[in-house]
């Protein structure tokens, strides 16, 4: 089970992938064809910089992140299975996460130079 | 805002965009589990950034902050208005930022007006939006005579600096506050396109 996981999770990922990549073309379509594109050329930035972000994942990878992830599972302090409520505690403790890492990338200029390329609209 | 800006990453978030993740299995939760979790909360990301048009169709959601960080949330994340700077940090809930008092809700009368306090950077050119603040950082640690102010420059906020201590996001938005709760002139004296709150820059 365990070989599988890394691979259907790169499938996931190439779903989800697909559908982030839809929704931005959808609302891109829409913004021209309603005339209320304001720039081209920054969609492209913004396209190309996800394209500068992604490279370090691809080299890297995400199976390694998941990787170094299952390593550590494996000294878990504890096993909190996958009941509803422990997939409802993962979401929250993910997006408390979420908001502290957002938190100290403001705090820090150093951190915050990489972060701050998502200010601008 | 538009969809794009949810995808515009930097070269070197790969340094800190895992932190979010990468510890959690030690508290017992499967890496599986928190995959799929990121996944969702991601998606969710991007909606927070349609475009401002969207608000016509579906107004500014003002119930739906109680509990959840919505699209006019997070343009105020975007803005730089003084008022507005630092604020909002969730992704799908806004609890976290009302329990640690980051959180703020669009003004009626202060419309967001999107970018960063250094006026220089285009976001229409790649390397500046990549690599101009990096720049301005590495000139910073430059300029500072001494070890510790080097080290400073790295770990303090932006906006501070060696000589007089700068001034930060923090200082704007409390003046911007006290001038939005106490304006120094009276209102039918001025007209409303004069307001000091709307996408100022700080010069320095």
């Amino acid at each position: 089970m365990t070989t599988y996981l890394p691979i259907l999770l790169g499938k996931l990922q190439g779903i989800f992938g697909y559908v982030v990549l839809g929704l931005v073309i959808a609302e891109w379509l829409l913004l021209v064809i309603s005339k209320k594109m304001e720039s081209n050329r920054e969609g492209w930035v913004n396209v190309f910089s996800y394209v500068l972000d992604s490279i370090p994942y691809f080299f890297l990878g995400k199976v390694m992140i998941f990787g170094t992830m299952t390593w550590l599972y494996q000294y878990r302090l504890t096993t909190l299975g996958d009941a509803w409520y422990i997939w409802i505690l993962a979401y929250l403790v993910y997006d408390f996460m979420f908001w502290l890492v957002h938190l100290l990338s403001h705090v820090f200029s150093g951190v915050s130079m990489a972060y701050t390329t998502r200010q601008k609209k | 805002m538009k969809l794009t800006v949810a995808v515009r990453g930097s070269f070197l978030g790969f340094l800190h965009i895992p932190l979010t993740i990468i510890w959690l299995p030690i508290l017992g939760f499967d890496p599986f589990m928190i995959f799929i979790c990121e996944s969702i909360a991601r998606l969710y990301g991007l909606y927070e950034h349609v475009n401002d048009h969207f608000d016509r169709y579906v107004g500014k959601q003002r119930l739906l902050e109680f509990l959840f960080v919505t699209p006019s949330v997070h343009r105020v994340h975007h803005a730089k208005n003084y008022i507005y700077l630092d604020r909002n940090y969730g992704e799908t809930f806004s609890i976290w930022d009302k329990i640690f008092g980051t959180f703020q809700t669009e003004l009626d009368d202060i419309k967001p007006v999107y970018g960063i306090l250094s006026e220089e950077i285009n976001s229409k050119s790649l390397w500046q939006v990549q690599l101009l603040l990096w720049r301005d950082l590495w000139r910073d640690i430059r300029s500072a005579p001494r070890l510790i102010d080097k080290i400073r420059y790295v770990l303090k906020p932006p906006g501070w600096n060696h000589r007089d201590g700068g001034k930060m996001a923090a200082a704007y938005r409390d003046e911007a506050w006290k001038e939005y709760q106490h304006p120094p002139y009276r209102k039918e004296e001025v007209p409303p396109s004069s307001s000091k709150l709307e996408g100022v820059s700080p010069s320095s």
